[in-house]
C-alpha cells in the first residue's frame, strides 16, 4: 500500500465524515420539527381569548377557526 | 358592516386566535388573578361588562366605529348590554339570554291540554300544572310534575329563573337607580311572588325538588322523570332535540319581555399589549354574516337584528315566541357592578323558601339587609 493511496483514502474518509456530520445536524433539526408540531421557524403570534362557556364548545372553536388564515373567496360577504 | 373585514385576519395581522376555556366553577377568581398579574392575562375575554369594567377597571373601551356598528345593529333590549356608564366596552354574544317557558307537547296533549293555546295568566297556568302533575297515592314524591323548577346550583342562577315571576308581580330586585335593595327586594309584591313560587313546591306540589334542575329533568330518559312540561331557560339545543315547543306564555298582562340578569359579552383587556390587534379581530368578525355563522355553529340564536328573520331563525321552534318576547316591554335589568353578590344574597332567600327553611317575608328581609351592605361596599369601591 503506497503512501499516496493512504493519503487519498484518508481524504475521502474525512470528506465523508464531514458530510455525515451535516446529515446528522439536518436529521436532528427534522426530528425537532416533527416532534414539536407547534414549533415553527417563523413563530405565529397569538391573541388569547378566555371564555367560561364550557357548554358551547363549537361557539368557542369558531373564534380560532376565524382567526386562522383561510382562503375566502371574493364576494362571500 | 365594518370596513376592512374582507381581508383575512391572520394574514393581515400576523396573529392567530387561541381560545382557552376556563371552567365556570371558580372562573372569576382565575380571571381576577390573571388580570391583577397582567402577564398571564388574556388579550380578550368573555364576561359581564358591569363586573369587569364597573366593579373592576380591566376593560378597554371599544373603538367608536365598532361601538356605532353595535349600537345600530342590536335588538333594543340589548342596547345597554356591553355598556358601562354609557360607554360601550363589550360585544353582546348571546341573544337567547332571557327566560321563556317551553312546553312538552306530548305531555300537554296527554293531559287534555292544547299546546297551541298555552295559558295566558298565572291562575290558568297553575291549573294546567295541576292537570299535568301525577301525585303519588302513597303521599311520596309525585311521579310527574307540571313545572321543572330551578332549585339547585349557584344562587345567582336560581335568582335568574325566579325573576320573571317577580317582574310579573310588579316587583323588582333593586331600585331603578340600582342603589337600594331595601323596599324592593323585600317589597310586598316580591313577598307575594316568592310565596307563589314556593307554593309550587310546598303547597300546590306541581314542582318537585327531587327531579333536579330543568336541564337534568329533561335530559333523563326514564318515564318517571320525562321532561317536565314547562321549563325555564332550557338550553336551546336540548329543546331542539327533545321536541319542546317554544311556547312562551304571556301569563299576566304587562309581563315584561326579554331581559337578562347576567348578560355575557366579549371584552378586550385594558393592559394587553395586543389590544389594538384584539379590536381588529373584533372588527373583523362584527358583521351579520359572521354573527349568523358563529351562532348557528352552536345552534343558538344570532345577535344582530338583521339575522332575526333569517331562514335559520325562522326554522326554529321558538321563532314566534322570541318575536313576541322582543315586542314586549324590556323588564328591569340589574347591571350593578356587584350584581353577583346581590343576586347571591337574593337567591339564598329563594332557595330557603323552596327548601322550606323559612317564610318568604323574613328571608327576603334578611336578603335585603345583606344586599344593602353589599351595595354600600360597592359604592365605596367606585369612589
Amino acid at each position: 500500500m503506497s503512501y499516496q493511496f493512504v493519503e487519498e483514502f484518508a481524504g475521502i474518509k474525512g470528506e465523508l465524515m464531514k458530510r455525515r456530520g451535516w446529515i446528522m445536524v439536518i436529521l436532528a433539526a427534522v426530528m425537532v420539527a416533527v416532534t414539536i408540531p407547534n414549533a415553527s421557524f417563523a413563530q405565529q403570534k397569538k391573541l388569547v381569548l378566555w371564555t367560561h362557556w364550557e357548554q358551547n364548545p363549537d361557539f368557542n372553536k369558531w373564534y380560532e377557526a376565524k382567526g386562522k388564515s383561510s382562503p375566502r373567496s371574493p364576494g362571500t360577504r | 358592516m365594518v370596513r376592512g373585514q374582507r381581508k383575512e385576519f391572520a394574514k393581515k395581522s400576523g396573529y392567530e386566535v387561541e381560545v382557552v376555556t376556563i371552567p365556570y366553577q371558580g372562573y372569576e377568581a382565575k380571571y381576577l388573578a390573571a388580570f391583577m398579574a397582567k402577564s398571564s392575562a388574556p388579550d380578550m375575554f368573555m364576561g359581564m361588562t358591569h363586573q369587569w369594567c364597573g366593579q373592576y377597571d380591566f376593560c378597554d373601551k371599544m373603538p367608536a366605529d365598532l361601538a356605532k356598528a353595535y349600537d345600530d345593529n342590536l335588538p333594543k333590549y340589548m342596547a345597554d348590554v356591553g355598556k358601562w356608564k354609557g360607554a360601550r366596552y363589550g360585544i353582546p354574544i348571546e341573544h337567547g339570554n332571557f327566560q321563556q317557558m317551553y312546553i312538552n307537547v306530548d305531555m300537554f296533549k296527554k293531559a287534555g291540554l292544547n299546546p297551541d293555546d298555552p295559558p295566558k295568566t298565572f291562575d290558568k297556568w297553575l291549573a294546567d300544572m295541576k292537570k299535568l302533575t301525577i301525585a303519588d297515592p302513597k303521599g311520596g314524591e309525585p311521579t310527574q310534575v307540571g313545572f321543572a323548577i330551578r332549585s339547585k346550583g349557584h344562587p345567582v342562577g336560581i335568582t335568574d329563573k325566579f325573576l320573571p315571576f317577580a317582574h310579573a308581580w310588579g316587583a323588582r330586585m333593586l331600585s331603578p337607580d340600582l342603589d337600594k335593595a331595601a323596599g324592593y327586594a323585600n317589597s310586598p309584591q316580591m313577598v307575594a311572588a316568592l310565596t307563589f313560587f314556593g307554593d309550587l313546591v310546598n303547597k300546590d306540589k306541581v314542582a318537585s325538588l327531587a327531579f333536579g334542575n330543568p336541564e337534568d329533568a329533561s335530559a333523563r330518559n326514564e318515564p318517571r322523570s320525562s321532561p317536565r312540561v314547562l321549563v325555564l331557560r332550557l338550553a336551546e339545543e336540548e329543546r331542539a332535540r327533545r321536541n319542546l315547543q317554544g311556547g312562551r306564555t304571556a301569563l299576566r298582562e304587562g309581563m315584561p319581555g326579554a331581559g337578562a340578569l347576567f348578560p355575557w359579552t366579549d371584552l378586550v383587556y385594558k393592559n394587553s399589549p395586543n389590544k389594538q390587534v384584539a379590536w381588529e379581530f373584533m372588527r373583523f368578525i362584527s358583521n351579520p354574516k359572521d354573527d349568523m355563522e358563529h351562532h348557528q355553529s352552536q345552534g343558538i340564536l344570532p345577535v344582530w337584528t338583521a339575522n332575526l328573520d333569517s331562514a335559520y331563525v325562522k326554522s326554529r321552534p321558538d321563532y314566534q315566541s322570541t318575536k313576541d318576547m322582543l315586542a314586549q316591554t324590556v323588564p328591569p335589568t340589574y347591571f350593578h357592578p356587584k350584581s353577583n353578590e346581590l343576586a347571591t344574597a337574593f337567591g339564598d332567600a329563594v332557595v330557603g323558601v323552596l327548601f322550606g327553611k323559612g317564610q318568604p317575608k323574613p328571608l327576603l328581609d334578611e336578603a335585603a339587609a345583606k344586599m344593602t351592605a353589599s351595595s354600600r361596599i360597592a359604592v365605596r369601591c367606585r369612589r
